[in-house]
């Protein structure tokens, strides 16, 4: 059963799960008043309700609640060999959120998480501090919107803003922030910063329309990227994942050419290219959720536990890619994902 | 059930409570029929409906989902309700007071269990307490949720090995302030019959909205997949391997089977008469679906 009568649903955030121990944190309160209606349930651990057996994912997806909680360490990751590094050493990534108020079809978190409500660890001061003691030794490159989109949140979360605040005091930190969004009320009130990267997510018109529900469209997108770059912001552009579709190199042809009418490619940081990616597991479990999805159902190839696209469709995508993106940027500044 | 395979499986929605007196303006709501068929327990049925009587208690009540649950496996757009009276911890709340369960909090371990919050509902909402023994007024301070009951977290445990958390409902209505020794069994027939059009439209409602996702391959297209399968003798990670290339093929395209059949007819592919012969062709095969 995946789908469900929206008239019967409860809206988003009708229920704020809030463990015990973060009740009175600052940002708890801060949420909290965002969401006068929600019903609160205080609870212990956010894992008690998050972690329960046989949730379904797609279901709570289409009525999303939000759990409060506090994280408990590990508070970074090393980052993932899934994941383009841009030539950084000392990889890593923060979760301050889990799960996101998108719905993109290809989307891992999906296959990596029980359940499709939205945690918020509220103690980013506790991240913070694991930062800047890593920060003691060497410099740290640092995503902090792989499990979530925050920029998509910051109307309520304020998360981006304090990533911003903190990265001012650190030179050595670089820190990127993955979006679809296309929040210009949230740019307004974040100051750019020579190490904090604005890394907008661009797909074709055809991926947007039939696979990442709820996203804002490539226009919509390009238009804040636009903004973000007259701003002084640090933007990174990122065609991955690119989703071999009908049509894939018109699809993408055009893709690119918009882009870069719409933006001054003089001012783009870099651009990352790469083909669809996931870990087999996460993969079984999403075909299990979504039977129906095409773009999931590819008969991907398994190499180390890893599905992706056969190797030649693989390298025909990331060669194209990159011949049209060269034409815009220097090479130096295209990472491909292999 | 001693044995006996039910004939129609196909229920929709499976309702527990705890004693007969709170199963009977429901059985006369629905016009459902005794099914004599289960010995360990009182259970009525229509098409559509069935409800079993678990007996008070925590572990009861477990046995009862397990048993039904057992006979007919619910799939996945059937829903569990659990209705039953409940004690509340606080006066000011009017007896017939209709709560929807968020959470389950059971006395005798410590443990909490959370049905989903998904759907839209006309209740009030809270947490409740399970407890094998009733609760007394007295020790009302001593319960972190507002009602109790003696069956909610045993009705959840053994549901949740059935259903998911957002197909199981807990609605209980507010009987008493935690004498529950003290009521009649017609007063708690009459609490529960004056809100049963309310808790039936709703779950009703509920039910109707939902719909299962149809497989992707129909039936024609299973035997002519099986069919290849056999011909080729394609080993189990290559039947793997088409059925994928043919559910992807299908979810793009709509249709694979002018694919196959032009395989098929193909007539230098069959028979296979070796490992080599099966390589070939599979490979060939797959070409259809590139
Ligand atoms: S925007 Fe990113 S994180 Fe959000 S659903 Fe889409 S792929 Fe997942």
């Amino acid at each position: 059963m995946n789908s469900l009568c929206v008239n019967l649903l409860n809206p988003p955030f009708s229920h704020i799960y809030i463990e015990k121990g973060v009740v009175d944190h600052p940002n708890t309160v801060k949420i909290l008043s965002r969401f006068p209606k929600s019903t609160q349930v205080i609870i212990k651990h956010y894992k008690d309700i998050f972690n329960r057996s046989r949730q379904n994912y797609p279901v709570q997806k289409q009525s999303q609640n939000l759990i409060i909680a506090e994280k408990r360490p590990p508070f970074v990751y090393r980052g993932s060999p899934l994941c383009q590094n841009f030539g950084n050493d000392n990889f890593y990534y923060a979760n301050t959120v889990i799960n996101c108020v998108y719905n993109c079809e290809y989307c891992y978190l999906q296959g990596m998480y029980p359940s499709a409500n939205i945690v918020v660890f509220v103690n980013l001061d506790d991240i913070f501090g694991d930062v800047r003691k890593l920060l003691k030794s060497d410099p740290v490159y640092l995503c902090i919107s792989y499990d979530t989109d925050l920029l998509a949140l910051e109307g309520f979360l304020g998360f981006s803003e304090k990533w911003f605040e903190f990265a001012r005091f650190y030179p050595h930190l670089t820190v990127e922030l993955r979006t679809k969004s296309a929040n210009l009320n949230s740019l307004e009130k974040l100051t750019p910063q020579e190490n904090v990267i604005l890394a907008w997510t661009l797909s074709c018109e055809y991926v947007w329309e039939k696979y990442e529900h709820g996203t804002p469209s490539p226009m919509q997108r390009l238009n804040c990227i636009e903004k973000a770059l007259a701003k002084g912001f640090q933007i990174r552009l990122c065609f991955d994942p690119v989703i071999y579709i009908k049509d894939w190199e018109d699809e993408y042809g055009r893709l690119i050419e918009k882009v870069f009418r719409e933006l001054p490619a003089g001012k783009i940081k870099d651009v990352s290219i790469g083909g669809f990616r996931i870990p087999c597991d996460y993969l079984k479990d999403m075909r299990k959720n979504n039977p129906n999805s095409a773009i999931i159902n590819y008969p991907f190839n398994a190499v180390n536990d890893v599905y992706s696209y056969p190797p030649d469709l693989s390298d025909r995508m990331n060669s194209y890619m990159l011949g049209l993106i060269r034409k815009y940027m220097p090479e130096e500044k295209i990472f491909t994902w292999k | 059930m001693h044995g006996v395979v039910p004939e129609d499986t196909d229920f929709m929605i499976m309702i527990f409570t705890a004693l007969y007196c709170e199963a009977k303006p429901i059985i006369r709501f629905f016009g459902l029929k005794k099914d004599t068929g289960h010995h360990l327990f009182q259970v009525f049925k229509n098409d559509d409906i069935i409800l079993l009587v678990t007996k008070p208690g925590i572990v009861n009540a477990a046995i009862g989902v397990t048993h039904l649950c057992s006979a007919y496996p619910p799939n996945p757009s059937d829903l569990l309700l659990n209705i039953g009276i409940c004690g509340a911890g606080d006066r000011n709340i009017p007896t017939g007071t209709v709560y929807l369960c968020n959470k389950i909090y059971e006395m005798d371990t410590g443990i909490y269990f959370y049905p989903d919050m998904i759907f839209a509902h006309p209740f009030e909402e809270s947490g409740i307490v399970s407890s094998s023994n009733p609760v007394s007024e007295k020790h009302s301070a001593d319960i972190p949720e507002l009602l109790a009951d003696m069956e909610a977290s045993g009705i959840y445990r053994a549901g949740i090995l059935f259903f998911q958390p957002h197909q199981m409902f807990f609605i209980k209505i507010v009987s008493d302030y935690l004498q529950s020794d003290k009521i009649d069994s017609s007063i708690v027939s009459e609490l529960i019959g004056q809100n049963i059009p309310e808790i039936t439209a709703w779950i009703t409602r509920l039910h109707d909205g939902m719909t299962n996702s149809s497989p992707v391959f129909s039936p024609e297209e299973e035997k002519m997949l099986a069919e290849v399968s056999k011909n080729l003798r394609l080993t189990v990670s290559m039947q793997n391997q088409l059925r994928q290339a043919a559910r992807y093929y299908k979810l793009q395209h709509g249709n694979f089977s002018a694919n196959l059949s032009s395989f098929i007819k193909k007539e230098n592919v069959l028979p296979v008469k070796n490992k080599h012969e099966r390589k070939r062709a599979f490979e060939q095969l797959m070409r259809e679906f590139a």
